[in-house]
């Protein structure tokens, strides 16, 4: 990895704090930049005065009143994030729900327990060449 | 001496007393003495016929007194005639027939007590079959599953209580129409029908299932139903009779249980993949760690993903279960998908040294869903190198075959696909080879050679197979090896809409 890619941001949306803890352990590690929040409103409000952002990391089900087709529709409204890549970790794969995120653009759905962080960090890997 | 002789006797004496008399009269002129001579003789001579004349009545006096005591039934009255005449001959000859009137009169006594034995047999028979009738009668009137008798073209003859009660419909009624006009809605399938008459009418054979029924307020409810066609000695159907029962509740029980299990298993994603994720990074640092500790850390690893394996198996069955899981046909290139998944095995048959060989005919592209064809080659293929031994072999083949084509047993209900597994392993146990796709069953030998199977994944391949209208059978022979058959029909897959896919 070169000295380019480590500045690359990843923002993960994530509630479960240990699952938020290990993912910015391997992401920092790896040599990312991370931000963090717990909803989706927190990351909506952080968004304005964060540095670029080049990778969006959802989950799926979030406190609030908004879950993460609602949030990715919301970034997908703001202009410099519209192509921005983005994955959700998530606990639930129906089909039905991967198929309105992959409608929404989005890069790709993981279900948390079936990946190890290192496949899918090698998938942001490839998503960000 | 003959009664004839004794008779011709007496009236030559009657006739000499006769002579003797007139000689004695006064035309003779006799003198005293010769007089008194006749006399005597005469007198003599009347004795011997008054004796000769006795000793023919006497013995017919005892005869006609041997009839009466014959008559009250004593048949071996003992006549005592011993006369040396033709009255002795006839008192024999009517003892003989009295002694063979007494033993026909014995035969015909026991006769009629054996008939009179039977008749009361036969009664007490009829009696109880009598009871019995009213026992069964009772029983199914008052039962609370639903008993329907149809005839031979469908129409009722009979419904119990139980179907008034349930539906509210007035049970006269519904006699001579039929079942699907008056008691079941307009919801069930018409193909169950049409299998259920070819089941039951053609085939003669039992057939269960579940039908939508109807109340008379319009409501519906779930029956399960039993139909059994009962045959006469010469096997011709005579009616059929139906058990119904309302399983709406218990379905709903069951929906519940399998949502609480999907819910649960959902649940249990995250502490897993927390699991999974902490240990991964654990692992990725073990410079720092001992053996042992490294060891130990690898058997959680190790066992996070077992864990992880069953909850998506289970919720794979719950969606089974719930009918939610979607069937999305696509163009599919069926080997190009087999030879993916054997790359996804290799690790694993690599390590026991098993050998994979696989053939095929030139097979076209399918409009299947590929993840659902690509869960029945993991499964199969997985199940072959698990329950084989190292150095074994597994051969896949994959061939076209027309419908009602026989294959090692099973004749083919389609133009199909058929993809057969077959391997050198340990084989199902002759004894549990019927309980091979039941949920969470294991074959004795499978557990004791790997004890991190789930027992669901060829449920969970029947289940895709019974979906897809496919049919899946197996041969097998323990310590030799199984070969698993999978058909599917050429034609594809149908689509089925639904809310969750199976992965």
């Amino acid at each position: 990895m070169d000295q380019e890619e480590k500045k690359h941001t990843i923002f993960v949306v994530e509630d479960e704090q240990a699952l938020l803890d290990a993912a910015v352990d391997k992401l920092l590690e790896k040599g990312y930049q991370v931000l963090t929040s717990k909803t989706a409103e927190g990351l909506l409000l952080k968004l304005s005065e964060s540095p670029e952002v080049s990778l969006f990391w959802l989950d799926h089900y979030l406190p609030g009143d908004l879950n993460g087709i609602e949030l990715v529709s919301r970034i997908k409204k703001i202009e410099k994030y519209k192509n921005t890549p983005t994955i959700v970790v998530s606990n639930v794969g129906w089909s039905g729900r991967v198929l309105s995120y992959s409608e929404m653009g989005i890069s790709k759905y993981f279900i948390k327990a079936n990946y190890s962080l290192k496949q899918i960090i090698e998938e942001i890997e490839k998503l960000l060449v | 001496m003959s009664v004839k002789s004794k008779l011709v006797f007496i009236s030559l004496l009657l006739l000499i007393n006769a002579l003797l008399l007139i000689a004695a009269s006064d035309q003779l002129r006799l003198d005293q003495l010769t007089i008194l001579a006749i006399f005597i003789l005469a007198f003599f001579l009347s004795i011997v016929s008054l004796f000769l004349v006795f000793s023919i009545f006497q013995p017919l006096k005892k005869l006609l007194k041997g009839a009466q005591q014959i008559t009250k039934g004593k048949w071996n009255y003992d006549l005592d005639i011993h006369t040396g005449d033709e009255i002795e001959d006839l008192a024999f000859e009517f003892k003989r027939m009295a002694i063979e009137l007494g033993s026909l009169h014995g035969r015909l006594d026991q006769r009629v007590q054996v008939r009179t034995q039977e008749l009361s047999a036969e009664k007490e028979v009829s009696e109880r079959l009598a009871d019995d009738l009213k026992k069964f009668l009772q029983a199914v009137e008052t039962t609370s599953d639903q008993v329907i008798i149809i005839d031979v073209d469908g129409k009722i003859v009979y419904v119990n209580e139980s179907v008034s009660i349930n539906t509210g419909i007035d049970r006269l009624k519904v006699v001579g129409s039929e079942p699907e006009e008056v008691l079941w809605a307009e919801q069930t399938d018409k193909e169950l029908y049409k299998k259920m008459w070819e089941t039951i009418r053609e085939k003669k054979q039992k057939w269960q299932g579940e039908v939508v029924s109807k109340k008379k307020d319009g409501t519906t409810f779930i029956s399960q139903l039993s139909i059994a066609p009962i045959l006469n000695i010469e096997g011709i159907i005579r009616h059929f009779v139906i058990i119904g029962r309302d399983v709406t509740k218990e379905k709903e029980v069951d929906r519940m249980k399998t949502e609480f299990v999907s819910l649960a298993s959902h649940q249990l994603r995250t502490p897993l993949a927390t699991i999974r994720w902490y240990t991964e990074i654990l692992l990725d640092h073990q410079e720092n760690l001992i053996d042992k500790q490294k060891e130990q850390l690898y058997q959680i690893y190790e066992s996070s993903l077992r864990m992880i394996k069953l909850v998506n198996a289970l919720l794979n069955v719950s969606r089974i279960e719930l009918g939610t899981f979607m069937i999305e046909p696509e163009d599919t290139n069926i080997i190009q998908l087999l030879r993916s998944v054997m790359d996804e095995c290799k690790p694993q048959s690599d390590e026991k040294q098993i050998v994979i060989e696989e053939t095929h005919a030139d097979i076209p592209v399918m409009r299947v869903d590929p993840k659902l064809t690509r869960m029945i080659f993991q499964n199969l293929l997985t199940n072959a190198i698990k329950y084989t031994p190292e150095k074994g072999k597994v051969k896949i083949d994959i061939q076209l075959k027309n419908n009602k084509e026989r294959i090692d047993g099973h004749q083919l209900s389609n133009d199909s696909l058929l993809i057969s597994v077959s391997d050198t392993g340990y084989g199902i146990p002759k004894e549990q080879q019927d309980k091979i796709f039941t949920k969470l069953f294991r074959a004795d030998n499978a557990k004791q050679v790997d004890t991190t199977g789930t027992g669901l994944g060829l449920y969970i391949v029947k289940s895709i197979v019974d979906q897809s209208q496919g049919e899946i059978w197996f041969k097998s022979e323990e310590n030799k090896g199984t070969t698993f058959f999978v058909a599917l029909p050429l034609s594809g897959m149908e689509k089925r809409e639904g809310t969750k896919s199976l992965s």
